[in-house]
């Protein structure tokens, strides 16, 4: 491993970018999203910087058990996003659909069927701290020797 | 009111809020006073309104309600003509005012009150399947 | 006639300012809007379609999951229907803990939203503050029920757990604590020369505006709108409630009002806890035949649950007419009319408190 890859892994370590994304969900996921941003348990002494902005993301965060009309544009938003990447989505609803995944409901889970996901964090909704903890220990596995694993 | 189009056609998910329960029972409620097939009354309010708006009908349409109730303007209440240019803005100014002076003039010229209320609906109707 | 139009400007679905997805199309003419829609249809999950044909215990779950943020009030309201089909009495103690974590719910509702506008407008030392104090609500919630965003606590003929003694001191503390910090807040916002200029005077909703399109809740109080459906509610008579109503009709008003009926639900609290009557809080009951409409006041607004249940308990229909389908329409095409910049468009959006799950559940 070059020395320039060596830094390269140290700093995106305390440089992750996150866009997150409500492909249908009952919003309870997303205010645990945000919930993360207070000072409490302040997402940003991790280097975690929540910008919303696809084109500057390195994960994505996907909430929601996948409505119809994101049928394209979720992968479009994927395009998006520069490499490296990985998409984390938070919720059963991501996985299964939770409750909403009856016959009659307009929903189409899970969400791997769409776009890659790299991990999943149960739980409905799962805590901040189970958030900020899953993107800590996923983001150093993906980013780790990028250029080199090419 | 609606003059621009959109990317992506929104036909089956606009169709999917006006047959809500509660969607269901005011639209069934409007197409009786107009004696128009709820299908066709569906899909002018579909053409012409956007998402929240539809979302918003049965909410318009109660406080239209209360107004009508305190109002005594009986073919204005009966043909519904506050309700289509106000409250649920399909119909314009004008067409509405053009509908409501050949009433009254009808009204003038000897015919019944109840004929030209119908002959009103029957224009309002018209106005509907026009773009139908 | 057709006006002419400088271009139309398309914001979202994703957007940083939006906590949900939703499409707002102006049509300006320079930066001044003179028209705009609202497209929907990104979390459409037909939740009234699959609740039909399933016993309530189901359905319960699934109402409040229609909406994470004010989940207590779709819990509360669809219970309380469901009591009043089958004239279940509850117990005095449990109606009053009722309130009580509707109240939490308020608060941190209220919270989350003057967040997002004061975020939106850039002041995000304020947005800061305010969601830290928003963690302080939420623990409460999370005591007394066991859970921070989905507790289904409330039950038909009663709630599921006690408040013990302890946690009412605890409880009461908190409350002294979220008083004594927002009145601070509510300080910085009423003070800063910034807030006021990109508030005061923005995103008019006139009182005749908001009968037309049946505004509810903070914004329709905000408009000199005196409705407010807690007044209608027994345990809330009992508590002496009154509703604040203010005159300006901007978005200062909107979010004024907000910190305005936090300190309200504090109070409220404090009454609760003080007069909270001994006594069991699950009166038990069975779940019958019936159809009833029942309207209860949720932090955004009127929230309508029109349930028929059949003999063994299932729910055959039901329509739900959730506060933010007035709000937004009203804020779509009266408030963002002839507002003056882009950056106005968010912030008079935000500024209604959009909830688009509950919206198009
Ligand atoms: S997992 Fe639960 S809380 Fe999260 S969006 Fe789905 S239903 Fe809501």
């Amino acid at each position: 491993m070059g020395i320039i890859q060596s830094i390269k892994n140290k700093v995106r370590q305390r440089s992750i970018h996150v866009c997150y994304v409500n492909v249908g969900s009952c919003n309870g996921c997303d205010i645990e999203i945000l919930a993360c941003l207070s000072p409490r348990y302040d997402i940003e002494q991790y280097g975690i910087y929540v910008h919303n902005n696809p084109r500057e993301a390195d994960i994505l965060l996907i909430t929601g058990a996948f409505c119809e009309q994101w049928e394209d544009k979720l992968a479009d938003l994927w395009e998006m996003i520069p490499e490296p990447k990985a998409a984390i989505t938070i919720g059963n609803c991501p996985v299964s659909g939770c409750t909403f995944n009856r016959r009659g409901s307009f929903v189409n889970p899970p969400v791997s069927k769409h776009i890659p996901v790299a991990a999943s964090i149960p739980g409905c909704p799962p805590r901040p701290t189970e958030i900020i903890e899953t993107i800590l220990q996923l983001a150093p596995l993906v980013f780790k020797d990028y250029e080199e694993k090419k | 009111m609606t003059e621009y189009i959109y990317e992506k056609d929104l036909f089956g998910m606009k169709y999917r809020i006006v047959t809500s329960p509660i969607h269901d029972k005011v639209i069934t409620c409007l197409a009786e006073c107009l004696d128009m097939n709820i299908q066709d009354l569906r899909k002018y309010l579909i053409e012409n309104l956007d998402m929240s708006f539809l979302e918003n009908i049965p909410a318009r349409y109660n406080s239209w309600r209360i107004y009508d109730a305190k109002s005594d303007d009986i073919i204005s209440s009966k043909l519904c003509m506050k309700l289509f240019s106000e409250y649920i803005p399909v119909l314009k100014d004008n067409e509405i005012k053009e509908i409501r002076e050949k009433v009254d003039g009808m009204i003038k010229s000897g015919v019944t009150q109840d004929m030209a209320i119908k002959q009103g609906k029957e224009m309002i109707r018209e106005k509907f399947s026009k773009w139908a | 006639m057709k006006k002419t139009v400088d271009v139309s400007l398309p914001i979202g679905p994703v957007h940083p300012c939006f906590k949900e997805p939703a499409r707002i199309k102006c049509e300006t003419a320079g930066e001044r809007v003179l028209s705009a829609e609202v497209e929907l249809g990104y979390v459409k999950k037909g939740i009234e379609r699959i609740m039909v044909g399933r016993p309530w215990q189901e359905v319960m779950f699934l109402a409040e999951r229609i909406c994470g943020i004010c989940s207590v009030i779709h819990n509360m309201v669809f219970i309380e229907t469901v009591e009043r089909i089958s004239n279940i009495d509850v117990p005095q103690r449990a109606a009053y803990l009722r309130v009580i974590v509707n109240e939490l719910d308020r608060i941190q509702s209220h919270l989350l939203a003057n967040y997002s506008y004061c975020y939106t407008i850039e002041h995000e030392t304020l947005a800061m503050y305010l969601i830290n104090l928003r963690e302080t609500a939420l623990d409460q919630l999370e005591l007394i029920t066991g859970a921070r965003i989905t507790c289904a606590y409330i039950i038909p003929g009663g709630v599921r757990f006690d408040l013990k003694q302890e946690d009412s001191l605890k409880l009461s503390s908190a409350m002294d604590k979220i008083e004594e910090d927002l009145s601070r807040f509510t300080a910085i916002f009423e003070g800063g020369p910034m807030i006021s200029l990109r508030s005061k005077d923005v995103g008019i909703l006139t009182r005749d505006d908001a009968i037309v399109s049946h505004a509810v809740g903070p914004t329709a109080r905000a408009s000199g709108l005196n409705a407010d459906q807690r007044t209608n509610h027994p345990t809330y008579q009992k508590l002496g409630f009154k509703p604040v109503v203010m005159n300006s009709c901007d978005n200062y008003a909107r979010v004024m009002m907000r910190f305005k009926e936090v300190f309200q639900s504090i109070e409220l609290i404090r009454k609760c806890i003080k007069e909270l009557p001994e006594g069991v809080i699950r009166g038990g009951g069975v779940v019958g035949e019936g159809e009833f409409t029942w309207i209860g006041e949720a932090p955004r607004g009127e929230l309508t649950y029109h349930v028929k249940t059949d003999k063994y308990g299932r729910v055959i229909e039901i329509g739900i007419q959730t506060p933010s389908i007035m709000n937004i329409e009203a804020c779509a095409h009266h408030m963002l009319k002839g507002v003056d910049s882009a950056a106005d468009v968010t912030s008079t959006f935000i500024s209604s408190d959009p909830c688009i799950a509950c919206n198009e559940r």
